[in-house]
């Protein structure tokens, strides 16, 4: 399935559930297979390596620590500042 | 920057051989609780040096500074975001400090976790949310990281005499505390459950035994979000859920959700949650 026909069924059926419809396209999982739905499914949607390129680069905590740093090693710093929450994505 | 720079091999490489890398949030500097004094100053010292230079300065930028921290070099981040542009400035810094090049200065560690300091008998839930459009924010997922003390998670719990078939609601105030945060990656992050219009979680006795109690979780949410802060076009927000809510004598609850459709006005997105340890 394309991600377009994906997104036009997520979409689809978004609309359904906001007009007040009791059961969304994808169905619910029943009684006997829900835990293994569940865990699979939140096993499958954490991040993965490649969203955590991020957490390669090798950052200290605050400016302070990378001044004494910086001198300590005779290194310049890389300062990024930033609104929101770079390291979790929200921003 | 993350989704571009800052997830590049050879700008991470030049950062990790040769920089003190360093980010910091603005509200943590600006707003009424954050970081301590003397770190706000350095900030605004560096901001200030940035003007004394005529370097471009502002709230969301990348700089470079001295080894013993003064403003050196600056990219507004509509150009730090350019990875071309990250590496010159980079690669620039480099050649005239000629630093003593080496492996990281610190190990690499994971940016997002659990927070430090939450109490180890309170229920720690790590949310995951991701659309994969528009652009830069579809190239990493969101996250959050939710803490309910003992008191609080105490109201999910049933009451007595729990047996299969058993239905309940969850807590209220709880579950909007969790819904809440069911929306995607967006420039406006501001999560007040005033938002919601209307929303349920409601658990329903799967198993019992040993004393252990296995529900599944239904639910919904139904909430208007505004993609960019300080807007007032907020669009209609959905998310079906489900789940399952794990309950052992004096544990935390163990709970992992997942929607199975969710839509933020024509973005559908996908969001999980599972509870996990508190930090060492």
């Amino acid at each position: 399935m394309t991600y377009t026909t994906r997104s036009q069924i997520a979409i689809l059926a978004a609309g359904l559930l906001l007009a007040g419809c009791a059961t969304s396209i994808h169905g619910t999982p029943s009684d006997t297979s829900v835990v293994r739905w569940v865990e699979k499914t939140v096993a499958e949607r954490q991040p993965d390596a490649a969203d955590r390129r991020f957490d390669q680069i090798a950052w200290v905590g605050d400016i302070r620590t990378a001044i004494a740093l910086g001198k300590e090693h005779n290194r310049p710093i890389f300062l990024f500042t930033g609104d929101g929450r770079i390291n979790t994505g929200r921003c | 920057m993350r989704a571009g720079p800052l997830s590049e091999s050879r700008v991470i490489n030049l950062l990790n051989q040769n920089f003190v890398c360093v980010y910091i949030a603005n509200d943590d500097y600006f707003g009424p609780r954050g970081v301590p004094g003397d770190e706000r100053s350095e900030l605004e010292r560096i901001r200030q040096e940035g003007h004394a230079k005529k370097l471009s300065v502002g709230t969301v930028h990348a700089y470079v500074l001295t080894p013993d921290g003064h403003t050196h070099d600056s990219l507004h981040v509509a150009s730090a975001a350019q990875t071309p542009a990250t590496l010159a400035m980079l690669n620039r810094a480099i050649r005239h400090f000629k630093p003593n090049a080496g492996g990281p200065i610190v190990a690499p560690a994971p940016q997002s976790g659990p927070p430090s300091g939450a109490p180890r008998d309170a229920l720690i839930l790590h949310l995951v949310s991701r659309a994969h459009d528009r652009g830069s924010w579809g190239q990493f997922p969101a996250e959050n990281w939710l803490v309910f003390t003992r008191a609080q998670w105490s109201r999910l719990l049933p009451g007595n005499g729990v047996a299969p078939g058993q239905t309940w609601e969850l807590d209220r105030d709880i579950s909007a505390g969790i819904l809440t945060y069911f929306y995607p990656q967006t420039e406006n992050n501001d999560a007040t459950t005033a938002r919601i219009q209307q929303h349920a979680l409601t658990a329903k006795v799967l198993t019992v035994q040993n004393g252990r109690v296995t529900a599944r979780i239904d639910g919904f949410v139904r909430m208007q979000h505004v993609f960019y802060p300080g807007r007032k076009d907020a669009q209609p927000l959905g998310a079906d859920v489900v789940g399952v809510l794990t309950l052992d004598p004096e544990k935390p609850p163990s709970l992992r959700l997942a929607t199975t459709a969710a839509v933020h006005g024509r973005r559908p997105f996908t969001v999980a949650v599972e509870s996990v340890p508190a930090a060492p």
